[in-house]
């Protein structure tokens, strides 16, 4: 056992050296880099040409290799994806993955593919026994250099400013510069070490390959288990995890030599990241994922043109058996892949969440077709719809435990679910035959429809279908809900909503159709093998779906048309090489565009249109009465309680053994300085941080360990301090969402069914809101494009639409002028006068909380300072020597206590 | 009113531009539909040929586009078939199953050929349903491919999967009966080959001590060599890269027998030092060995024909691009079995049914049993090794498998 942990110690330092550079760059720019295995094929290339092909000495050609091509590399990286930690994931992955496609594309054109080209080995091989076993002096001085470099880096990370800073620019910029640090510097520094090191990995690793586009790429792929091990962030249990998947994998080829597991040392690295997606604690990986708001689409083409190219684009179809002659089948294959697009489109541009596995669900469903053909002979129909639903409990066994997670962590789950899949699962004989080559597909019947123009007719109307279901799940609650979750995860969970279902609700659909897709494609094809579905191909397909203009179904049908009917109609050998390289070039350009454009307008055309159309008017709003709405039952008479709650972040205690009471029909303050453990309290309040002791109490009832939808949908509503609206809404939209979501809950059924009495209480409520709020001018207007003010306004109006009997509102006033300050404390104030809600107000406005709060709480610290009536709280000198300091307060004596329901004076405080 | 009467117009321009955008959409295809057309005239013979020349498996395959082509340009300088031209279209899938259909179907549809000559299409499967349905003949390829042994539209130069199986266990077994195996995990019809493997053992007599299935783009085969050196194995199949098992199994002192074959020997392990030695078991008749090559006239023939037709690859002959050439011999053949003088699909599979049981190609083929509605399944594979740097002839070129066993086993597929 002893030689198979050494040589596992060997090969587990290849997997540490490039996980180590996944994490180095992730930890530096906020970017996964899907791309580190290119970066480093580009390093080997350049190598192979100056070391091989032009006999440059091997260090030479090494320093080129690594210190000039690393570098430029790495600033063109940093160029490139400089917007990308503020944007979406979908952006993020899109980016990274168009460079794999560049690099894939760019090596086969150049280089080309008829010949197998190596490194010879540059490093000595002389030959050292360990026990049983052999190691070459080459593979010491990679053990050696891997465990040095990880070291060093960390020592780099932990010791100085620049890696301080390096940390720094991803946490957060802003404060980065404050602190005289240039965070374009610190990025730049963290790309140009980390493609360093990807090239330092791809010259070291090139020896030991076959050298092309794909392999290096396929290699770090095989250290994201690695990476995962360390949570990607922590460097030396990335290192350690990569040893110990090696030595794992070098064991399994000892215990397994044969049977069902023998493919388990190869599919090792990705059972390892799945097993630590699926099963790691989420405050290990959860908070990692940045929740940003995407942008608010630009313009819509106007539903009178979409409809009629619909049908244009329908009948030049339908038209296809008359002109497409032998490419017939390839229409009807591009039939297949806009379901497939419009399938991932819902999970990826409806939902916000990224899956790399889609085309493995494809083949679920042909396989499961196939073998429910040859077991029940049912009706065609009835079995691809079998077929079909064979992928949900597939995607739900993946969706559940991953989508806890959410983010980049879903994507990288949903990969290696793709490799595993495809390693372990796709060679058994009841996937694709017994010599996993190939199953055949029937069509139905042996009639018209088995023909070929019959069955693509077929295909056609299931399309249309399909489509019409996208656009209808687009536009019912499932899409509303899940356009808010892709706009704002906490906003929606505010509302009441169980975010989870309406993940795996759409993650389960998405399966569905995308099996569906692959049952009709392969009858198209009427045999397909096991190589249609390769992982990698769900990574093109992805990115089609991201960077193909349109809305629902024309960014399905554009990408189908790329990868269907474009390599059908072109005959150059290289056609697949060039494609890939225009799709990963698009996908580059997508993500400068992205960083540069802002709210682009509707071409002219487009806005002489919709000013043609008579504009929908609604009645006007007028102010309604606060109606009391409360759920189960009256609420005690303190319905929030918090008990002794402490919070630490690591060895901060952030917020310590705070104990306040929130009763009904008043408004209760929180106050401090910044710092203090307000939002902290707040949020340990509402379940978004689970404190480290201490209890909160809703209606005399302990809240526990449920979340932030658990608790609104027992009452607590809440406001955020950054607000979480759904930007791509209207106001009307963001407000019924607040009733919505209520209705939503944590039901499946509630997602999807939406009654006639639903709708008339949402419009109802949500009506009531807008007016209490005085939104009823802006109420069609897209939220995005609003004023801080008009946005804090429509966050407490969608907070207020919902059942809540508890308001938690943290800083409403921020960014609000006077005016509408004084409008935001008259409606807080009806709300309270004639809901009977109990309110908790984290304010900075001294001003407002003295004109509003009957009782205030004070933190300095994270300790309660102090509590009591407004008057006492205001003039107390301990409370001031909180704000201003001690020194401060001592040479300022306190001012006169304002008379009960009047402003303290606020200029006091330094604070107004 | 002005407002409705303004979007009628405006959804009557607009309907007005969809359909304009469609008719010349239309019009546009259907240009490049009806491209040009590859109607026969009567002094020529229509073929095609289609092989994933490009994409991953360029560096084995390619070649075989090279050699097809030599073939036609070297039967064409003699006067033809019957006294007709070869008229051959060569396409490239890339690997690309749904690209293969196309192209397939381009042959078959709009060049109309009369046989498929030289498939070396890896995804043939995809689209030998639709050959057979349109009852053109494919001869010659890359004969471990399913159709090869399944479809009876498939006439094969080379073994079956089974055959290979059962040749390389054997080739194996002459080091010793403790064998090690590894194949590849990526691929699934390659993964499935350690099942296959399984079941041969027994009949060949060896004992399979490992069968594992490994990653191709594994960064270290140490794992693995250690494994086989710990099992005692004689001898280790190789269906990964080669030349990194090979060398690292090597460095970890191992003097065992290396077998491999199907096609993944690639030109790196000739010159790499722990090649030496290698038993590589051919699928098809091994004439890109000079020494090989030079033992029979036809062999000869394709040596003239290299020097002539294609003398860039003098000295470097591939494995598939003589196998490609042994192709067209085959078609060269049936063609001349046919009573017919006008070459279609049916004159050519007249002819391919009217050679005699075990025709062989004066040896350039496994025997050939041909018969109408049934699939060829062959049983001989042939034997090469590395020496010096090259390929050489091995004491054994050809090794053949029970028909038995390999019909068998071609059944279950």
């Amino acid at each position: 056992m002893l030689s198979y942990i050494v040589i596992g110690i060997v090969l587990g330092s290849v997997y540490s050296l490039a996980g180590i550079g996944l994490v180095l760059t992730h930890r530096t720019s906020g970017v996964f880099n899907f791309a580190h295995g290119s970066l480093a094929t580009v390093a080997a290339f350049v190598f192979y040409t100056l070391h091989v092909s032009h006999h440059l000495a091997w260090p030479l050609a090494a320093a080129v290799a690594i210190l000039v091509a690393g570098p430029v590399m790495g600033y063109v990286l940093e160029l490139l994806t400089r917007s990308l930690p503020s944007a979406p994931l979908a952006v993020q992955v899109t980016t990274t993955v168009g460079i794999v496609l560049i690099v894939e594309a760019s090596v086969s054109l150049i280089y080309g593919t008829a010949e197998i080209r190596t490194v010879p080995q540059f490093l000595p091989e002389q030959r050292i026994d360990i026990g049983s076993t052999v190691v070459t002096t080459a593979q010491l001085i990679m053990v050696v250099f891997v465990l040095l470099a990880s070291i060093g880096l960390f020592l780099l990370f932990t010791l100085t400013r620049t890696g301080l800073a390096m940390r720094a620019v991803v946490d957060d910029p802003g404060l980065l510069d404050l602190a005289g640090r240039s965070p374009a510097r610190a990025r730049r520094w963290g790309w140009s070490i980390g493609v360093t090191f990807a090239a330092a990995s791809g010259v070291a690793i090139a020896p030991l390959v076959p050298l092309d586009g794909q392999t290096l790429t396929l290699l770090v792929v095989q250290a994201f288990g690695a990476a995962a091990v360390g949570s990607f962030t922590s460097l030396p249990r990335t290192y350690l995890g990569g040893l110990a998947i090696g030595v794992a994998s070098s064991l399994c080829t000892m215990f397994f030599p044969d049977g069902p597991l023998s493919g388990l040392p190869s599919a090792l690295p990705f059972v390892v990241l799945f097993l630590v997606l699926l099963l790691s604690p989420k405050r290990v990986l959860g908070h990692r994922t940045r929740l940003v708001p995407p942008r608010a689409p630009a313009w819509r083409m106007p539903g009178p043109v979409q409809a009629t190219g619909g049908l244009a684009l329908v009948v030049l179809v339908a038209l296809a058996p008359l002109y497409a002659g032998f490419h017939l089948a390839d229409y009807t294959l591009s039939l297949a892949y806009v379901i497939l697009f419009l399938a991932l489109g819902l999970l990826t541009r409806l939902s916000g969440q990224v899956s790399l596995g889609h085309v493995t669900f494809m083949a679920i469903g042909v396989c499961a077709f196939t073998q429910f053909t040859n077991l029940f002979h049912l009706p065609w129909g009835v079995t691809l719809v079998l077929a079909s639903i064979v992928a949900i409990p597939v995607g739900a066994l993946l969706a559940v435990p991953a989508i806890r997670l959410s983010g980049l962590y879903l994507a990288l789950a949903t990969f290696g679910f793709a490799v595993v899949v495809t390693y372990l699962f796709f060679p058994l004989p009841w996937m694709f035959g017994n010599e996993g080559a190939t199953i055949f597909v029937e069509r139905p019947g042996d009639g018209w429809l088995a023909s070929d123009e019959g069955y693509f007719y077929l295909v056609l109307g299931l399309v249309v279908l399909v489509a019409l279901l996208v656009t209808a799940v687009t536009r019912s609650r499932l899409g509303r809900l899940l356009g808010a979750l892709n706009d704002s995860v906490h906003g929606l969970e505010a509302t009441g909503v169980s975010v989870n279902i309406a993940r795996v609700l759409v993650f389960c659909l998405s399966a569905f159709l995308a099996a569906f897709a692959g049952v009709l494609g392969g009858a198209g094809q009427q045999a397909v093998t096991a190589a249609s579905y390769g992982p990698l191909l769900s990574l093109t397909i992805f990115v089609l779906v991201v960077i193909n203009p349109g809305s629902s179904p024309w960014y399905a049908v554009i990408a189908a048309a790329g990868i269907g009917l474009v390599p059908s109609y072109l005959d150059a050998a290289a056609t697949t090489d060039y494609l890939n390289l225009l799709f990963g070039l698009g996908a580059a350009t997508f993500a400068l565009v992205y960083a540069r454009q802002g709210h682009s307008e509707a071409p002219k055309w487009v806005r002489r249109f919709q000013r043609a159309r008579p504009a929908k008017t609604r009645a006007a709003t007028k102010p309604v009465a606060a109606r009391p709405r409360r759920p189960g039952g009256p609420a005690a008479a303190t319905p929030v309680e918090v008990v002794d709650v402490r919070v630490r972040f690591g060895g901060l205690k952030a917020v310590d053994g705070v104990s306040l009471a929130v009763p009904a029909n008043r408004i209760t303050g929180l106050i401090g300085p910044n710092g203090a453990g307000k939002t902290t309290t707040f949020n340990a309040t509402c379940g978004i941080i689970r404190p480290s002791s201490g209890r909160v109490l809703l209606d005399g009832r302990d809240l526990g360990r449920a979340g932030l939808g658990p608790r609104a949908r027992r009452g607590l509503g809440r406001t955020f301090q950054q607000m979480a609206l759904f930007e791509s809404r209207t106001v009307r939209e963001n407000v019924a969402l607040g009733v919505e979501g209520a209705i939503a809950g944590n039901n499946p059924l509630r997602h999807v069914w939406s009654t006639r009495a639903d709708k008339t209480r949402i419009a109802a409520e949500a009506e009531d809101a807008i007016a209490l709020c005085d939104l009823g001018e802006i109420a069609d207007r897209v939220v995005g494009s609003l004023s801080t003010g008009q946005r804090r306004l429509v966050e407490l109006a969608r907070c207020l639409a919902g059942p809540f009997h508890v308001l938690l509102l943290d800083e409403p006033s921020a960014g609000l002028d006077r005016v509408e300050t004084a409008r935001f404390g008259d409606v807080i104030e009806r709300v309270v006068r004639e809901r009977e809600v109990a309110v908790l107000l984290v304010e900075h406005d001294i001003s407002l909380v003295s004109r509003l709060c009957s009782y205030l709480y004070v933190l300095d610290f994270g300790c309660l300072i102090a509590e009591g009536p407004p008057a006492e709280i205001l003039t107390s000198s301990t409370v001031r020597a909180a704000y201003l300091g001690d020194a401060e307060v001592e040479g300022h004596p306190p001012a006169a206590p304002a008379p009960a329901g009047q402003s303290a004076d606020a200029t006091a405080w330094g604070v107004s | 009113m002005r407002a409705p009467n303004m979007l009628t117009a405006r959804l009557t321009k607009a309907s007005r531009f969809a359909g304009v955008t469609v008719a010349a959409a239309m019009t546009l295809t259907a240009a490049a539909a009806c491209g040009s057309s590859g109607s026969a005239s009567p002094d020529e013979i229509v073929i095609g040929a289609i092989g994933s020349y490009t994409g991953r498996t360029a560096s084995t395959i390619g070649p075989a586009k090279d050699g097809i082509q030599m073939w036609a340009d070297s039967v064409n300088a003699a006067g033809g078939i019957k006294g007709k031209k070869v008229k051959l279209f060569i396409e490239d899938d890339a690997g690309n199953a749904t690209t293969a259909l196309a192209k397939v179907k381009e042959l078959v549809e709009k060049d109309h050929v009369s046989a498929i000559v030289s498939d070396n299409s890896v995804p043939s499967p995809t689209w030998s349903q639709y050959v057979e349905q349109k009852q053109i003949p494919v001869i010659g390829g890359f004969s471990l491919t399913p159709p090869f042994y399944t479809s009876p539209m498939f006439f094969p130069t080379g073994a079956s999967t089974a055959a290979q199986t059962y040749v390389e266990l054997q080739v194996a077994k002459s080091f010793g009966p403790k064998v090690a195996s590894y194949v590849c995990a990526e691929s699934p019809n390659c993964a499935a080959l350690s099942a296959q493997q399984d079941e041969v053992a027994h009949d060949v007599g060896v004992d399979l001590v490992i069968n594992q299935k490994v990653s191709s783009t594994a960064p270290s085969y140490v794992p693995q060599c250690q494994a086989a050196k710990d099992a005692g194995a004689q001898s280790m199949i190789i269906k990964v890269p080669v030349r990194p098992v090979a060398e690292q199994c090597r460095t970890l002192g191992m003097p065992i027998g290396y077998v491999s074959g199907g096609g993944n020997v690639t030109a790196d392990v000739l010159q790499s030092p722990a090649g030496q030695g290698l038993k590589n078991v051919d699928n098809r008749y091994p004439l890109y060995v000079d020494a090989i090559a030079q033992r029979t006239p036809a062999g000869q023939a394709f040596e003239d024909a290299v020097t002539k037709f294609a003398p860039s690859v003098k000295g470097n002959v591939q494995p598939f691009f003589s196998a490609a050439y042994i192709d067209g011999m085959l078609f060269k053949a049936a063609v001349e079995a046919s009573n017919s003088d006008n070459v279609t699909s049916e004159s050519v599979l007249a002819g391919l049914y009217a050679l005699p049981q075990g025709f062989d190609l004066g040896g350039f083929t496994p025997p050939l049993n041909i018969t109408k509605g049934q699939p060829t399944v062959t049983n001989c594979a042939f034997l090469t090794q590395i020496e010096n740097g090259k390929w050489a002839p091995s004491d054994q070129l050809k090794v053949c498998a029970p028909q038995d066993l390999v019909t068998s086993l071609a059944k279950q597929k």
